[in-house]
C-alpha cells in the first residue's frame, strides 16, 4: 500500500457491503449513520443526528478494544501453542506457525462473530490496517541495515519498473478484450501492477472513475491478497527459492502492502526485509503512474467529457488538465501520491545503521529489541485488522469479467514476477 | 421534498488519508526514537 488510501476504499467497499448486510434493519440502525464519515471529517457537509457522534465514538472504542484483545490473544497463542504441542505429533507444525497466521485467522473469526451479531459495520473505523502497517513498516526499517537497502534498491527498482509495465500492459489489454470500460481497466491495471487499493484510489482520481468501480476493485484486491499470504511462502518453500528471491517475489506480486508484510513474515525474517524493500519501491512509483494515467486520459479517453455527474466521480477535476510531465501540477501529484511512511522507513534504517557503527552491540541490542517488539505489535494489529475488515459482499457487484481479468492477470503477475525475482535477486547476499 | 443526497467521491477522503499517512510515519518515528534513547525498554512491552 501503501501512500495508501486503502482505508478510504475499504470504507467504500465496506459501506457497500454493510448496506447489503444490514438491509433489513430500521433506519436508525443504519451503518451510514453510525459509522464515521470521512467526508464529514474532511470538512464537507455532514448531516448528524443528535447523539450519533457519541454512538460512533462508543462503537469505535469497542472496535479498538476487540482489535487489541485479538492481538493480545495472538501473542498468547504464539507462546502457548508450541508449549502445549511439545512431545506430541504436532510439535513441528506448532513451532512453524508464525504470528501472522494466528492474527489473520483470529481476525476472520472476529469478523464472523461481529457480522453475525450485526455490529461489525459500526466498528470499521477501529480496523485501521493501513495505519498499523505503516507504523510497523517504519519500525521494520530499524531492523534493516541500510547497506542491504542500498544493495537491494537497484534490483528492486528494475523489478518494479518491468513488472509494473508488463502487468499493467497485460491487464489493460486483456480487460479491453473483454470489453470493460476504460476507467475500470485503469483501476484494475493499476491495482494489480502497483500496490493494490492505494493504486486503485490514485488511478480513480486520475481517470475520474465511478465510486462503485473503486469499491469493487478494492474488494477484489483483498479477496485475492488474503490467500496469497499463505500460498506464496508455501510455493517458495516448495520450489526451494533462496530467501532474497522469495522476498522479491512476494514483494513484487502481492498487491497490498499489509499482505506483503504478512506473507514476508510467514516466509521468514530475511524474505520479509527484501519483500518490504521491493514493496516500498513499488509504492514510491505510484505517483508517476498516476501522472501518466492522468495525461493519457486527458489526451485520449477524456472520460470527464462523457461522464454522467449523477454517477459519482472518483477524481479531482483539476488533475485532468495535466498535459506534460514538467507541469508543476504533475510534480505536485507525484508528491501527493508518494507514500510518506517510506521516508520514515528509510530514516529509521539510516539511523539504526549509524548507531550500529557507533554504539557497542551490548548497548544497542536492547534498544533494537524494544523497537522490534513494538513493530511486532503494530504488524499484529494490522494483520488482525485484515481479517476484521474483510467484506466479500461488494465483490458480487464486480461482475464475472472483472473477476476473470483479476484472476488471469494475477497468474501473469506471479509468473513474470518469479522470473524477474530469479534473474535480479538470485545472487543477492545478506 | 428531500434534497438529493450528495454523491461521495474517494477524493473527499484525501485530506484525511494523507493525514493518516503522515500520522503513522510520525508515530512510528517517535516510537523508534523513544526506543533508541532508552525511554522504552523491552521489559515494558508485553
Amino acid at each position: 500500500m501503501t501512500g495508501d488510501r486503502r482505508t478510504t476504499a475499504h470504507g467504500l467497499a465496506d459501506r457497500a457491503g454493510a448496506s447489503a448486510e444490514e438491509h433489513h434493519r430500521p433506519q436508525t440502525d443504519s451503518p451510514s449513520l453510525n459509522a464515521p464519515s470521512p467526508a464529514a471529517e474532511a470538512g464537507s457537509t455532514p448531516v448528524e443526528r443528535p447523539g450519533s457522534r457519541a454512538s460512533r465514538i462508543g462503537w469505535t472504542a469497542a472496535g479498538v478494544v476487540i482489535t487489541v484483545g485479538l492481538a493480545w490473544a495472538v501473542m498468547a497463542l504464539v507462546d502457548w501453542v508450541p508449549a502445549a504441542a511439545e512431545g506430541t505429533g504436532f510439535e513441528r507444525l506448532a513451532k512453524s506457525i508464525e504470528y501472522p497466521v494466528y492474527a489473520i485467522l483470529l481476525g476472520f473469526a472476529g469478523n464472523a462473530v461481529l457480522t453475525a451479531l450485526g455490529i461489525r459495520s459500526k466498528m470499521t473505523a477501529a480496523f485501521r490496517t493501513e495505519f498499523f502497517i505503516k507504523v510497523g513498516l517504519v519500525l521494520l526499517g530499524a531492523t534493516i541495515n541500510f547497506a542491504i537497502f542500498v544493495r537491494a534498491f537497484g534490483p528492486a527498482v528494475v523489478q518494479a519498473i518491468l513488472l509494473i509495465a508488463a502487468v499493467f500492459a497485460f491487464t489493460w489489454w486483456f480487460a479491453g478484450r473483454l470489453g470493460l470500460d476504460d476507467r475500470l481497466r485503469a483501476l484494475l491495471a493499476s491495482s494489480l501492477s502497483i500496490c493494490g487499493v492505494s493504486a486503485a484510489v490514485a488511478a480513480a482520481g486520475a481517470v475520474q472513475a465511478k465510486k462503485e468501480q473503486l469499491a469493487f476493485t478494492a474488494t477484489l484486491v483483498i479477496v485475492f491478497a488474503v490467500p496469497s499470504i499463505f500460498l506464496l511462502p508455501w510455493l517458495a518453500n516448495l520450489m526451494g527459492l533462496p530467501d532474497a528471491v522469495t522476498g522479491a517475489w512476494i514483494g513484487g506480486n502481492i498487491d497490498t502492502t499489509a499482505a506483503v508484510t504478512a506473507a514476508g513474515a510467514v516466509a521468514g525474517e530475511q524474505p520479509l526485509q527484501i519483500a518490504s524493500i521491493v514493496k516500498v519501491t513499488q509504492n514510491a512509483l505510484l505517483g508517476i503512474v498516476a501522472v501518466l494515467l492522468t495525461m493519457f486520459f486527458a489526451f485520449k479517453a477524456n472520460p470527464a467529457a462523457e461522464h454522467d455527474p449523477a454517477e459519482g466521480v472518483a477524481g479531482a477535476p483539476e488533475k485532468s488538465v495535466i498535459r506534460r510531465l514538467g507541469d508543476p501540477k504533475a510534480l505536485l501529484m507525484v508528491w501527493e501520491r508518494f507514500p510518506k511512511f517510506v521516508l520514515g522507513f528509510i530514516a529509521a534504517s539510516i539511523v539504526a545503521t549509524i548507531l550500529g557503527q557507533t554504539m557497542s552491540p551490548e548497548a544497542l541490542e536492547p534498544k533494537l529489541e524494544a523497537a522490534k517488539a513494538i513493530q511486532q505489535w503494530a504488524l499484529t494489529l494490522a494483520f488482525v485488522s485484515i481479517g476484521l475488515e474483510f467484506n466479500l459482499a461488494s465483490a458480487k457487484d464486480a461482475g464475472w469479467r472483472a473477476v476473470l481479468v483479476f484472476a488471469v492477470a494475477t497468474v501473469v503477475n506471479l509468473v513474470v514476477g518469479l522470473g524477474l525475482a530469479l534473474v535480479l535477486f538470485h545472487s543477492f547476499e545478506f | 421534498m428531500s434534497a438529493p443526497e450528495r454523491q461521495e467521491s474517494p477524493d473527499d477522503h484525501r485530506r484525511f488519508s494523507l493525514s493518516e499517512d503522515w500520522t503513522a510515519t510520525i508515530i512510528g518515528l517517535v516510537i523508534f526514537t523513544a526506543c533508541m534513547v532508552g525511554l522504552i525498554s523491552p521489559e515494558l512491552i508485553p
